[in-house]
C-alpha cells in the first residue's frame, strides 16, 4: 500500500515537472523578443482584444487585420474623409458602365522582391473570389484582362461604388505564387512582413526595406492579443504595450488624465449605433410614436456622458464628417415636452392612470433588443427606456449575446446594433441593404417608395456630386419619416504611449501600422 | 479462470458503457449546436458582427456547401463520427486547421496549469483541513474557515484582476503580456489554488470530522491508542476515498480549461479555445473539446475506482 502511494506521488510529480519543463522550453515566442527589444525600443508592441483567424486575407474578415498590420495594401486607400484615393493604383477609369481600366503603379514590389503587375493582381483576385464570395459582392467581377501594368475589369452590372470598393481590404494584393503558407506568411506589398505568427495569438512583423513608399521607420512590431479589456488597459499602463486598440470607454479616463505619459487619439468613423424599428408593430407604424421616440434621445449626452466621448452624436443618419453626412439637413431635436405633445396629438392618453399612454385600450409597450458585445449599446437602451417612460412609453430592454436570430425572425419592436454604415466610404451600400424596401438588412421592413426610387437612382449614378446630393435627399426623407434612428458614430480609439509617433488616426477601421510610425527615443 | 473471465467481462462492459456515454454526449452537443441560433457559414462571411444583410443568401449557401453544412443533421453527425473513428476530428471552420492540432496546441498549457494547481491545492488543503478538524472551533479553525469562505466567495474574474493589478501593475513582478511558460503560469495557478484550496480545505475538514465521530475512533481512544496514530493510520485512510473523488472532480474541471482565467491572463488553454469556438460556432472544435472533457471524466472515474479499490478492498468486491 505504501509503495503504491509512493508510486502515485512520483507519477504526479513527474507529470508536474514534465508540464512545467515543456512550458519553459516552449516559451521563446515573439513576446520574449519584444521584451528583449524594450531597451532599444526599435520594435513597437501593439495590443488588441481582437485578432484574425489566420493571415490569409481571403479568409473571412482577416484582410482587415493584415491591412492594419501593414502587411497587405489595396489599390485605393481611404483618406480622412473616407474618400478613396489612388494607392497601389495610379488611376481607375470607367470605360463604360461595366468596364473599368485600372493603371497600376510601376514601382511596387512584393515583400519577396517580385514586381506587382496587372497579372499578379488578377491572379490574387481570382484566388480571393474562389475562397470568399464577399469579393464578388464588392466588385462584381465578370472578367479581367491583364496587360503590363493595366488591368481591365468587366463587371456583371453597373457598379458605381467600384472605385471605393477598391479600398476594401479584401481586395488587398498578395503574391499568390510566392513560396510558403499564405495563412502564416502572406507576401504582400505593405511596409511590414510577417516573421512569426501563432494562430489567434502573437504576430511579429519586420520592416520591408524595399517598400515602395520608402523604408519604414520602425524596425518591426509585435501584435499581442489580450482578449480581456481590463488586462489590455493594464498592459498599456504597465508600459508593456506601446499602443492599445479597443480599450473600453470606461477605461479611457485613466489615460486621458495623464497626457505626459499617454496619447489618446480617436476619430469618429462610420460605425453607427443604429436603431431599427419594426414596422409590423402597430405603434411603430404610427409616425407620432416614431417621432416621439426619436425626440426622446439626447444624442449629445449619449455620446459624451454615457459613452464618455468614445462616439460622436449623429445629426441625421450618415456620419456628419462625410460629404453626404446630415449636418446641414433638418434633424429631430431632443425635446421631451415636444414628444409628449406629439403623442397627445396622435390620440394617446393615459386613460387607466398606470403611467403608460394608451390608445384603443392598448398600452404603448415595446420590446427593444440589443447585444452585449458592444458595451455602449445596453447602456444606451437602458437610458432610452428611462426617457421613454417619462413620455409615457413602456420600453423593455432585452440584451443578448447576438441578435442574429431576431434579425431573421423580426422578433423585436426596436433593435439597436452597431453597424459600419459606409465601410468603403460609399453611401450606396447601407442605403441598398437597410433603407430599401427589399434590402437584406432592412430588419424592420421600413418602406418608402420615394426612398426606393432615389436609391435606384443612386445605384446607377456615377457622378460623385450627384451621388452626394441623392444621398442627402434619401437621408432627409427617412428623417422626415422618423424611419431610422442613428444615435451616433463610434470613434476608433487608440491609446498610445507618448513615445509612439507618426501614427495617423483614420475614420476607417482598415489602417493602423504604416511606414511612418516610429518610436521616439 | 472464472475470475479472469469475470474481469474481462467487467472491462468489456465498462468500455461499452464508456462508448455509449461518449456517443450520447457528442450527439447531444452536436444537436445543441445545430439548434442554437446562428449559422457558422454566415459568421464566417460576416465576421460574426451580426451584419448578415451585407452577404447574399447565395454566398451563404455556397459557404454552407464548402463547410458541409448543407447536409441533413444526422448525415453531418454520422460523417463526423466516422472520421473520429479514424482519429480525425475534422477541421476548424475559423482557422482551417485540423481540430486535432488545435487541441494539441492548447492541451499542454491547460494540463500544466491543472496539475500544478491541483498539486499545490492538495499541499495546502489536506494539512489545513486536518488541522481545522483536529482543532475544531479553535482560533486556527475559525481563521481558516473565514479565509476559505472569502476564497470561495470571490469570483475568479475578480481574483484574477486583483492579482494582475497587484503583481503586474503595482509591484511589477510579472508581465501583463505573459508567455505560456512558468512565469506566465504563476498568477493563473494562484487564482485556481485560491479557489480550489478554499473549497477542498472545508471538504477535508468535514470528512475528517465525520470520521473522528465514528465508533471505531471512540473504541481506539478507549483502548488507549495514541491520537496521532488514530489520525494518521485509520482516519486519514478512511477519509481518503471521498477526498480522492473531489480531487478527481477538480482535476476534471481544471483539465477542461477555465475560460475566464485563461482569457484574463491571455493563457492559450482549452477554456479560451472553447469560448472562442462557441462565439464563432466552430462545430468541430467544440465537438473535439466536448470529446476531450468526456474522455477526461471517464478516465478519471476509472482511475478513482481503481485507486479506491486499492485503498478499500470492499469496493473491489462490490
Amino acid at each position: 500500500m505504501k509503495n503504491r502511494m509512493i508510486k502515485l506521488t512520483a507519477l504526479l510529480m513527474s507529470v508536474l515537472l514534465l508540464g512545467t519543463g515543456c512550458g519553459a522550453s516552449g516559451g521563446d515566442t515573439a513576446g520574449d523578443t519584444a521584451v528583449k527589444e524594450e531597451g532599444t525600443k526599435e520594435k513597437a508592441v501593439f495590443a488588441d482584444t481582437q485578432c484574425p483567424t489566420s493571415l490569409d486575407l481571403a479568409d473571412s474578415w482577416n484582410s482587415w487585420y493584415t491591412s492594419r498590420y501593414g502587411i497587405t495594401e489595396t489599390l485605393f486607400k481611404l483618406d480622412d474623409t473616407l474618400t478613396a484615393q489612388p494607392f497601389l493604383a495610379e488611376s481607375c477609369e470607367m470605360q463604360d458602365d461595366t468596364t473599368w481600366v485600372i493603371k497600376l503603379r510601376d514601382d511596387v514590389t512584393f515583400q519577396n522582391g517580385n514586381k506587382m503587375t496587372a497579372e499578379t493582381v488578377k491572379k490574387c483576385w481570382e484566388r480571393t473570389m474562389e475562397i470568399n464570395a464577399r469579393l464578388n459582392e464588392l466588385l462584381f467581377i465578370d472578367s479581367m484582362q491583364a496587360d503590363g501594368q493595366t488591368l481591365t475589369v468587366k463587371t456583371t452590372k453597373a457598379v458605381p461604388s467600384f472605385i471605393t470598393s477598391l479600398s476594401e481590404p479584401l481586395t488587398g494584393i498578395i503574391d499568390v505564387e510566392a513560396d510558403g503558407d499564405i495563412a502564416e506568411k502572406p507576401v504582400g506589398t505593405g511596409p511590414f512582413m510577417p516573421v512569426s505568427y501563432e494562430v489567434k495569438g502573437t504576430l511579429e512583423v519586420e520592416q520591408y526595406t524595399d517598400y515602395w513608399g520608402g523604408t519604414p521607420k520602425l524596425e518591426g512590431a509585435v501584435f499581442h492579443v489580450i482578449a480581456d479589456a481590463n488586462a489590455l488597459a493594464m498592459a498599456q499602463q504597465s508600459g508593456e504595450s506601446d499602443l492599445s486598440v479597443s480599450i473600453p470607454a470606461t477605461s479611457l479616463e485613466l489615460f486621458e488624465k495623464d497626457d505626459a505619459k499617454y496619447n489618446v487619439d480617436g476619430v469618429a468613423g462610420s460605425r453607427g449605433q443604429v436603431i431599427f424599428m419594426n414596422y409590423d408593430n402597430e405603434f411603430i407604424q404610427d409616425i407620432h410614436v416614431r417621432k416621439a421616440i426619436s425626440m426622446s434621445i439626447d444624442k449629445e449626452s449619449y455620446a459624451n456622458v454615457l459613452n464618455k466621448g468614445a462616439s460622436v452624436p449623429a445629426s441625421q443618419l450618415y456620419p456628419d464628417f462625410m460629404a453626404f453626412g446630415g449636418s446641414d439637413g433638418e434633424c429631430i431635436e431632443y425635446d421631451l415636452n415636444g414628444a409628449k405633445e406629439l403623442l397627445k396629438e396622435g390620440g394617446y392618453s393615459d386613460s387607466d392612470g398606470d403611467g403608460i399612454l394608451d390608445k384603443d385600450g392598448k398600452n404603448i409597450s415595446l420590446r427593444m433588443v440589443t447585444y452585449s458585445t458592444k458595451a455602449e449599446l445596453p447602456n444606451f437602451c437602458e437610458e432610452m427606456s428611462s426617457k421613454l417612460k417619462e413620455i409615457g412609453i413602456d420600453l423593455q430592454v432585452e440584451v443578448y449575446e447576438s441578435v442574429a436570430e431576431q434579425q431573421k425572425s423580426g422578433d423585436f419592436d426596436l433593435m439597436m446594433i452597431s453597424f459600419t454604415m459606409t465601410p468603403t466610404g460609399d453611401p450606396g451600400y447601407f442605403a441598398d441593404i437597410a433603407f430599401k424596401t427589399d434590402g437584406s438588412s432592412n430588419y424592420g421592413h421600413y418602406s418608402n417608395t420615394e426612398v426606393d426610387a432615389l436609391i435606384d437612382q443612386l445605384d446607377s449614378e456615377f457622378d460623385q456630386e450627384k451621388r452626394t446630393e441623392l444621398t442627402k435627399q434619401i437621408q432627409q426623407k427617412i428623417i422626415d419619416d422618423a424611419g431610422y434612428i442613428v444615435v451616433g458614430h463610434s470613434k476608433y480609439i487608440y491609446v498610445m504611449g507618448s513615445s509612439l509617433k507618426g501614427l495617423k488616426t483614420n475614420p476607417s477601421e482598415y489602417y493602423l501600422l504604416d511606414a511612418e510610425v516610429y518610436i521616439q527615443k | 479462470m472464472k475470475k479472469r473471465n469475470r474481469v474481462i467481462k467487467k472491462i468489456f462492459s465498462s468500455l461499452l458503457q464508456s462508448l455509449i456515454v461518449l456517443i450520447g454526449i457528442t450527439f447531444i452537443s452536436f444537436l445543441i449546436l445545430h439548434l442554437s441560433p446562428g449559422n457558422p457559414a454566415e459568421i464566417w462571411l460576416t465576421g460574426g458582427d451580426g451584419n448578415v444583410g451585407q452577404i447574399s443568401q447565395e454566398a451563404v449557401k455556397a459557404q454552407e456547401e464548402k463547410m458541409g453544412l448543407d447536409k441533413p443533421f444526422l448525415i453531418q453527425y454520422g460523417m463526423w463520427l466516422k472520421k473520429v473513428c479514424y482519429g480525425d476530428l475534422g477541421e476548424s471552420f475559423t482557422t482551417g486547421q485540423p481540430v486535432v492540432s488545435e487541441l494539441q496546441r492548447r492541451v499542454m498549457p491547460t494540463i500544466m496549469i491543472a496539475f500544478v494547481s491541483l498539486f499545490l491545492t492538495m499541499l495546502i488543503s489536506v494539512p489545513l483541513g486536518i488541522g481545522c478538524a483536529v482543532y475544531k472551533d479553535r482560533w486556527l479553525d475559525n481563521m481558516i474557515r473565514s479565509v476559505s469562505f472569502l476564497g470561495i466567495s470571490l469570483p475568479t474574474f475578480f481574483t484574477s484582476l486583483v492579482l494582475l493589478w497587484l503583481f503586474c501593475l503595482k509591484l511589477s513582478i510579472f508581465p501583463v503580456i505573459a508567455d505560456t511558460d512558468v512565469k506566465g503560469m504563476v498568477l493563473p495557478v494562484a487564482v485556481f489554488v485560491i479557489q480550489c484550496s478554499s473549497r477542498l480545505t472545508r471538504q477535508v475538514r468535514a470528512v475528517i470530522l465525520e470520521q473522528l465521530n465514528q465508533e471505531y475512533v471512540k473504541g481506539a481512544v478507549a483502548r488507549g491508542v495514541k491520537k496521532s496514530r488514530i489520525l494518521f493510520s485509520h482516519v486519514l485512510k478512511n477519509a481518503m476515498i471521498p477526498v480522492l473523488t473531489w480531487v478527481s472532480i477538480y482535476l476534471g474541471i481544471l483539465l477542461g480549461g477555465a475560460a475566464v482565467v485563461e482569457t484574463i491572463f491571455s493563457w492559450d488553454g482549452l477554456g479560451k479555445l472553447a469560448v472562442e469556438s462557441v462565439a464563432r460556432l466552430d462545430y468541430f472544435v467544440i465537438q473535439g473539446f466536448v470529446l476531450w472533457v468526456a474522455l477526461i471524466f471517464l478516465a478519471l472515474n476509472f482511475l478513482v475506482d481503481v485507486i479506491c479499490s486499492m485503498i478499500d478492498p470492499r469496493i473491489k468486491q462490490d
